[in-house]
Protein backbone atom coordinates (compact mmCIF):
# COMPACT_ATOMS: atom_id res chain seq x y z
CA UNK A 1 0.00 0.00 0.00
CA UNK A 2 2.84 2.32 0.87
CA UNK A 3 4.50 1.66 -2.48
CA UNK A 4 1.30 2.51 -4.33
CA UNK A 5 0.84 5.68 -2.29
CA UNK A 6 4.43 6.76 -2.86
CA UNK A 7 4.15 6.20 -6.59
CA UNK A 8 0.96 8.27 -6.71
CA UNK A 9 2.61 11.06 -4.71
CA UNK A 10 5.64 11.00 -6.94
CA UNK A 11 3.49 11.23 -10.06
CA UNK A 12 1.56 14.17 -8.62
CA UNK A 13 4.79 15.94 -7.70
CA UNK A 14 6.14 15.31 -11.18
CA UNK A 15 2.98 16.79 -12.71
CA UNK A 16 3.37 19.88 -10.51
CA UNK A 17 7.01 20.24 -11.55
CA UNK A 18 6.09 20.01 -15.23
CA UNK A 19 3.26 22.53 -14.80
CA UNK A 20 5.60 24.85 -12.92
CA UNK A 21 8.22 24.55 -15.63
CA UNK A 22 5.66 25.32 -18.34
CA UNK A 23 4.50 28.45 -16.52
CA UNK A 24 8.03 29.84 -16.26
CA UNK A 25 9.05 28.87 -19.80
CA UNK A 26 10.24 31.84 -21.85
CA UNK A 27 8.26 32.45 -25.01
CA UNK A 28 9.64 33.59 -28.35
CA UNK A 29 7.83 36.35 -30.25
CA UNK A 30 6.44 33.68 -32.60
CA UNK A 31 5.12 31.68 -29.60
CA UNK A 32 3.46 34.82 -28.24
CA UNK A 33 1.83 35.65 -31.58
CA UNK A 34 0.52 32.06 -31.88
CA UNK A 35 -1.05 32.36 -28.42
CA UNK A 36 -2.65 35.69 -29.36
CA UNK A 37 -4.04 34.21 -32.59
CA UNK A 38 -5.41 31.23 -30.67
CA UNK A 39 -7.13 33.52 -28.17
CA UNK A 40 -8.65 35.66 -30.95
CA UNK A 41 -9.88 32.51 -32.73
CA UNK A 42 -11.73 31.26 -29.64
CA UNK A 43 -15.50 31.81 -29.97
CA UNK A 44 -16.82 34.48 -27.63
CA UNK A 45 -19.57 33.52 -25.17
CA UNK A 46 -23.01 34.19 -26.67
CA UNK A 47 -24.22 37.63 -25.68
CA UNK A 48 -27.87 36.50 -25.49
CA UNK A 49 -27.48 33.47 -23.26
CA UNK A 50 -30.28 34.67 -21.02
CA UNK A 51 -32.65 34.96 -23.96
CA UNK A 52 -31.74 31.46 -25.17
CA UNK A 53 -32.51 30.07 -21.74
CA UNK A 54 -35.93 31.73 -21.73
CA UNK A 55 -36.72 30.32 -25.18
CA UNK A 56 -35.50 26.81 -24.38
CA UNK A 57 -38.04 23.96 -24.62
CA UNK A 58 -37.75 23.36 -20.87
CA UNK A 59 -39.49 26.64 -20.09
CA UNK A 60 -42.59 25.52 -22.06
CA UNK A 61 -43.02 22.56 -19.68
CA UNK A 62 -44.22 24.98 -17.04
CA UNK A 63 -47.09 26.07 -19.27
CA UNK A 64 -48.33 22.54 -19.98
CA UNK A 65 -50.88 21.07 -17.56
CA UNK B 1 -8.98 60.05 -31.85
CA UNK B 2 -7.69 63.56 -32.40
CA UNK B 3 -8.76 65.75 -35.31
CA UNK B 4 -5.37 65.15 -36.98
CA UNK B 5 -6.38 61.47 -37.38
CA UNK B 6 -3.01 60.37 -36.08
CA UNK B 7 -3.33 57.65 -33.45
CA UNK B 8 -2.40 59.18 -30.08
CA UNK B 9 0.09 57.14 -28.09
CA UNK B 10 0.95 56.96 -24.39
CA UNK B 11 4.44 55.49 -23.83
CA UNK B 12 5.07 53.86 -20.47
CA UNK B 13 8.54 52.62 -19.53
CA UNK B 14 10.85 53.39 -16.62
CA UNK B 15 13.88 53.41 -18.93
CA UNK B 16 14.45 56.72 -20.74
CA UNK B 17 16.30 55.16 -23.67
CA UNK B 18 13.44 52.74 -24.35
CA UNK B 19 10.94 55.58 -24.44
CA UNK B 20 13.24 57.58 -26.73
CA UNK B 21 13.59 54.61 -29.08
CA UNK B 22 9.86 53.88 -29.07
CA UNK B 23 9.10 57.53 -29.76
CA UNK B 24 11.17 57.25 -32.94
CA UNK B 25 9.51 53.94 -33.87
CA UNK B 26 5.91 55.06 -33.39
CA UNK B 27 6.55 58.47 -34.98
CA UNK B 28 7.89 56.66 -38.07
CA UNK B 29 4.52 54.85 -38.24
CA UNK B 30 2.69 58.17 -38.28
CA UNK B 31 1.54 57.90 -34.66
CA UNK B 32 1.61 60.84 -32.30
CA UNK B 33 3.17 60.41 -28.85
CA UNK B 34 0.97 62.55 -26.59
CA UNK B 35 2.39 61.50 -23.22
CA UNK B 36 5.16 59.53 -21.56
CA UNK B 37 5.30 57.96 -18.12
CA UNK B 38 8.20 56.42 -16.24
CA UNK B 39 6.18 54.54 -13.64
CA UNK B 40 2.88 52.76 -13.38
CA UNK B 41 1.13 55.22 -11.12
CA UNK B 42 1.93 58.14 -13.39
CA UNK B 43 0.84 56.01 -16.36
CA UNK B 44 -2.63 55.54 -14.91
CA UNK B 45 -3.07 59.23 -14.24
CA UNK B 46 -1.79 60.12 -17.73
CA UNK B 47 -4.12 57.58 -19.30
CA UNK B 48 -7.10 59.25 -17.63
CA UNK B 49 -5.85 62.72 -18.56
CA UNK B 50 -4.96 62.10 -22.21
CA UNK B 51 -7.28 59.18 -23.19
CA UNK B 52 -4.77 57.86 -25.76
CA UNK B 53 -5.72 55.61 -28.69
CA UNK B 54 -2.79 53.31 -27.94
CA UNK B 55 -0.88 52.64 -24.72
CA UNK B 56 2.49 50.96 -25.04
CA UNK B 57 3.25 49.49 -21.65
CA UNK B 58 6.32 48.04 -19.95
CA UNK B 59 5.92 45.30 -17.35
CA UNK B 60 8.69 45.78 -14.77
CA UNK B 61 8.27 49.25 -13.32
CA UNK B 62 8.53 50.86 -9.90
CA UNK B 63 5.46 51.63 -7.74
CA UNK B 64 2.86 49.99 -9.98
CA UNK B 65 3.75 47.14 -12.33
CA UNK B 66 2.65 46.90 -15.95
CA UNK B 67 0.02 44.22 -15.37
CA UNK B 68 -1.50 46.29 -12.55
CA UNK B 69 -1.61 49.33 -14.83
CA UNK B 70 -3.19 47.20 -17.55
CA UNK B 71 -5.83 46.00 -15.11
CA UNK B 72 -6.53 49.59 -14.03
CA UNK B 73 -6.87 50.79 -17.61
CA UNK B 74 -9.10 47.93 -18.75
CA UNK B 75 -11.38 48.28 -15.72
CA UNK B 76 -12.12 51.89 -16.61
CA UNK B 77 -12.05 51.48 -20.40
CA UNK B 78 -12.50 47.89 -21.67
CA UNK B 79 -12.13 49.15 -25.27
CA UNK B 80 -8.65 50.57 -24.60
CA UNK B 81 -5.86 49.39 -26.87
CA UNK B 82 -2.89 48.37 -24.73
CA UNK B 83 0.23 46.77 -26.17
CA UNK B 84 2.74 45.27 -23.78
CA UNK B 85 6.41 45.89 -24.64
CA UNK B 86 8.62 44.01 -22.22
CA UNK B 87 11.46 41.64 -21.51
CA UNK B 88 9.22 39.61 -19.19
CA UNK B 89 8.16 36.77 -21.48
CA UNK B 90 7.26 33.81 -19.26
CA UNK B 91 4.02 31.99 -20.07
CA UNK B 92 2.33 33.14 -16.86
CA UNK B 93 2.94 36.85 -17.50
CA UNK B 94 2.00 36.66 -21.17
CA UNK B 95 -1.21 34.74 -20.43
CA UNK B 96 -2.13 37.07 -17.56
CA UNK B 97 -1.77 40.19 -19.71
CA UNK B 98 -3.68 38.67 -22.63
CA UNK B 99 -6.45 37.59 -20.24
CA UNK B 100 -6.56 41.11 -18.79
CA UNK B 101 -7.15 42.45 -22.29
CA UNK B 102 -3.76 43.38 -23.76
CA UNK B 103 -4.13 43.56 -27.54
CA UNK B 104 -0.59 42.43 -28.18
CA UNK B 105 2.58 41.46 -26.36
CA UNK B 106 5.93 42.37 -27.86
CA UNK B 107 9.36 41.28 -26.67
CA UNK B 108 11.77 44.18 -26.27
CA UNK B 109 14.41 42.35 -28.27
CA UNK B 110 12.15 42.12 -31.32
CA UNK B 111 13.80 43.67 -34.41
CA UNK B 112 12.49 47.19 -35.09
CA UNK B 113 10.97 46.30 -38.47
CA UNK B 114 9.01 43.41 -36.91
CA UNK B 115 8.01 45.64 -34.01
CA UNK B 116 6.62 48.24 -36.42
CA UNK B 117 4.64 45.58 -38.31
CA UNK B 118 3.26 44.26 -35.03
CA UNK B 119 2.20 47.74 -33.84
CA UNK B 120 0.60 48.62 -37.17
CA UNK B 121 -1.26 45.31 -37.49
CA UNK B 122 -2.57 45.61 -33.93
CA UNK B 123 -3.78 49.15 -34.57
CA UNK B 124 -5.45 48.16 -37.86
CA UNK B 125 -7.13 45.13 -36.28
CA UNK B 126 -8.38 47.28 -33.41
CA UNK B 127 -9.82 50.00 -35.64
CA UNK B 128 -11.48 47.42 -37.92
CA UNK B 129 -13.05 45.64 -34.93
CA UNK B 130 -14.15 48.99 -33.48
CA UNK B 131 -15.77 50.04 -36.78
CA UNK B 132 -17.60 46.69 -37.05
CA UNK B 133 -18.92 47.01 -33.51
CA UNK B 134 -20.06 50.55 -34.27
CA UNK B 135 -21.85 49.40 -37.47
CA UNK B 136 -23.65 46.61 -35.57
CA UNK B 137 -24.73 49.10 -32.93
CA UNK B 138 -26.22 51.40 -35.63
Amino acid sequence: MNTRYDLQTMLEELDEDIAGFDRTKKLSQDDIQRRIQAKRAKPQPHANNTQLRVDSPFTHDQESP
Amino acid sequence: MSTSNKPRVLLVDDEDHVRTLMKVVVSALGFDVVAEASNGQRALSMFHDTQPDITILDMNMPITTGDEVLQGIMSTNPQALVIMLTSVVDVQSVERCLDLGAANYIRKDTPIAEMKTCLLETWNAHTTAHEETHEHAV
